[in-house]
């Protein structure tokens, strides 16, 4: 085929987004254009068995291991009914505190996000059950749907992190290191809510009304600390901690995450047949859905490789020689962008073949340069018209709710993943000091 | 290892029909969501129509290709050697289900884009 470089570039992604556009399953779409894309830049029908070939070995593969444990844990956390339990005892733990519903939406958040690698059912589930209570206590919308909002996307970047897991099979990161490097960012940006809540009580304090709790004394704190919280502590260690300490690869830590999630739920008596038999099925959809995608894109990257429009993109970028900062804020926004549209690992795996050798080129380091791709993944859950988060808190938020609102309570939890942004740019250390260890 | 890793394999191939069935792959509603009457069925069928095509032939090549595998003897080699045809063997058989279910989905009543679930599974 006599094609320039961005006709063939463009032509793939135009037909994937396009066809996806028209409400093909995202996993189709990419199969169609695959099949596509492999009759003309590699070979007719050889191609194409190529692509069989690429399919079967795209998933297949132990690094990918993690991906349904990771979504196995979250799922037994949230169906076990351990997450509630969590909740009941951090609201007995914050005393009498402005805003303590929107803080503890975060603190929650974030202890949800280190046993947890969907955001997705993250924010579904402290939407359930946190909203209406703090409806009832008189908070303003946004300040009950923002923080969950936020906290909720913070599951992508604490692990376990399921996505972590399948950028780091595709980019070719080291996968332990990216999930280790994600923890800090994390944290930082969880800080980074508290202040905004702080600040947005201080300027409207009746958004967030007080109202009298029950006195529990010091030490029925330490108590239930040690029984409720202590043991999660654990269980972030048998997946974090095995990987830092070298004990374990990816996947084994994975599947001792799971035994600590599961032991957890038997030791606090919530885990029946029922949950379990739940938890496997809900694992099963996601995890078959998600590899889908990641099969069926596999020849993507070919594509652009074999017809020259990964390396030619990047010698065209980087002749223009603008400063590196420029170039990442530029990639920065076309994730976004992409990121409106189409999900995740679309968004990945339409971009990874064109960002990575050009971040290679510009000497970036690749755990930092991933980490910052997942902080703009886990932006665009929460960018109107299609934020999968937003839709997710459309579906439990109150009755009267429009999309505006939460859109709106959204941005100010976007605008602190932004100064994330920044803070990375200028302390990468933020990213790669952990991992160094 | 390779228990796992063709555990993964068999487990995506063999869970998408039924994922399909569940109306829980990944779609985007910017247009079929806002159309109505005849251009939404236009667009909807015309989604199965691809649909089909694609899994029919992705299951004739990757048959073939598995054929192939089967008469060369070739094998692949992880932490034990497996017959490439097994590797393969699930594709067709993926394909051929997921062909089905488009069709149903294009000759019935019911609409993969109509589903409760929408929104409530993924990462």
């Amino acid at each position: 085929m006599d094609m320039e470089w961005f006709e063939i570039g463009g032509m793939m992604i135009g037909l994937v987004v396009g066809l996806m556009a028209l409400g093909i399953p995202v996993a189709f779409a990419f199969l169609l254009s695959n099949i596509v894309g492999a009759f003309l830049f590699m070979g007719g029908l050889a191609g194409v068995e190529q692509l069989i070939n690429n399919c079967t070995r795209s998933v297949s593969s132990f690094l990918l291991v993690p991906v349904p444990l990771f979504i196995l844990m979250g799922e037994i956390f949230f169906h076990t009914g351990l997450s509630q339990q969590i909740f009941s005892t951090l609201d007995k733990l914050f005393g009498r505190l402005q805003g303590r519903l929107s803080y503890m939406a975060v603190v929650g958040g974030t202890i949800f996000a280190a046993l947890s690698g969907s955001s997705i059912s993250t924010t579904a589930m402290m939407g359930t059950s946190m909203v209406p209570e703090m409806t009832s206590r008189g908070y303003k919308k946004h300040m009950a749907m923002g923080p969950i909002l936020g906290s909720g996307s913070l599951a992508i970047l604490i692990p376990p992190s399921a996505l972590v897991v399948l950028l780091g099979s595709l980019a070719f990161i080291d996968i332990g290191a990216l999930l280790i490097g994600g923890i800090l960012p994390g944290l930082c940006l969880a800080l980074l809510y508290t202040i905004t809540i702080y600040i947005l009580i201080k300027i409207d304090p009746s958004s967030a009304p007080q109202y009298d709790v029950d006195e529990v004394s010091f030490f029925e704190k330490l108590k239930l600390t040690s029984i409720y919280i202590l043991p999660l502590g654990l269980v972030f260690f048998l997946v974090v901690g095995f990987i830092v300490l070298g004990i374990a690869t990816p996947s084994e830590s994975a599947a001792f995450g799971v035994l600590g999630v599961f032991i957890l739920a038997v030791l606090f008596r919530c885990m029946s047949w029922e949950a379990l038999k739940k938890s496997i099925e809900g694992t099963l959809v996601v995890t078959v859905m998600v590899l889908m995608i990641l099969l069926a894109s596999s020849t993507f990257s070919q594509i652009m490789a074999f017809s020259g429009a990964s390396s030619e993109l990047v010698e065209w970028a980087t002749s223009f020689e603008l400063a590196p900062i420029v170039m990442l804020l530029a990639m920065f926004a076309v994730l976004l962008v992409l990121g409106m549209f189409v999900d995740q690992i679309s968004q990945m795996m339409l971009t990874i073949p064109l960002f990575l050798p050009l971040a290679k080129s510009l000497g970036f380091d690749p755990i930092w340069f991933g980490i910052i791709i997942i902080l703009a993944l886990e932006i665009s859950t929460v960018t109107p018209p299609f934020g999968l988060l937003l839709f997710v808190m459309m579906g439990v938020a109150p009755p009267n709710t429009t999309f505006g609102e939460v859109v709106v309570a959204g941005l100010p939890y976007i605008f602190c993943a932004f100064v994330m942004l920044a803070l990375l740019v200028i302390f990468p250390e933020i990213v790669l000091f952990l991992p160094s260890l | 290892m390779a228990l796992a890793e063709y555990g993964l394999l068999y487990a995506t191939l063999l869970g998408s029909p039924w994922v399909l069935r569940r109306k829980s792959h990944v779609f985007i509603t910017i247009i079929t969501g806002r159309l109505s009457g005849m251009p939404k069925i236009i667009v909807e069928r015309g989604g199965y129509i691809a649909g089909v095509a694609v899994c029919v032939f992705l299951a004739y090549v990757s048959l073939t290709v598995a054929i192939s595998e089967f008469e060369r003897g070739i094998v692949d080699i992880r932490s034990f050697r497996t017959p490439f045809w097994i590797v393969t063997a699930p594709m067709p058989l993926s394909f051929t289900l997921l062909a089905i279910q488009f069709l149903r989905f294009l000759f019935g009543t019911d609409s993969m884009f109509e589903s409760e679930r929408r929104g409530t599974e993924g990462l």
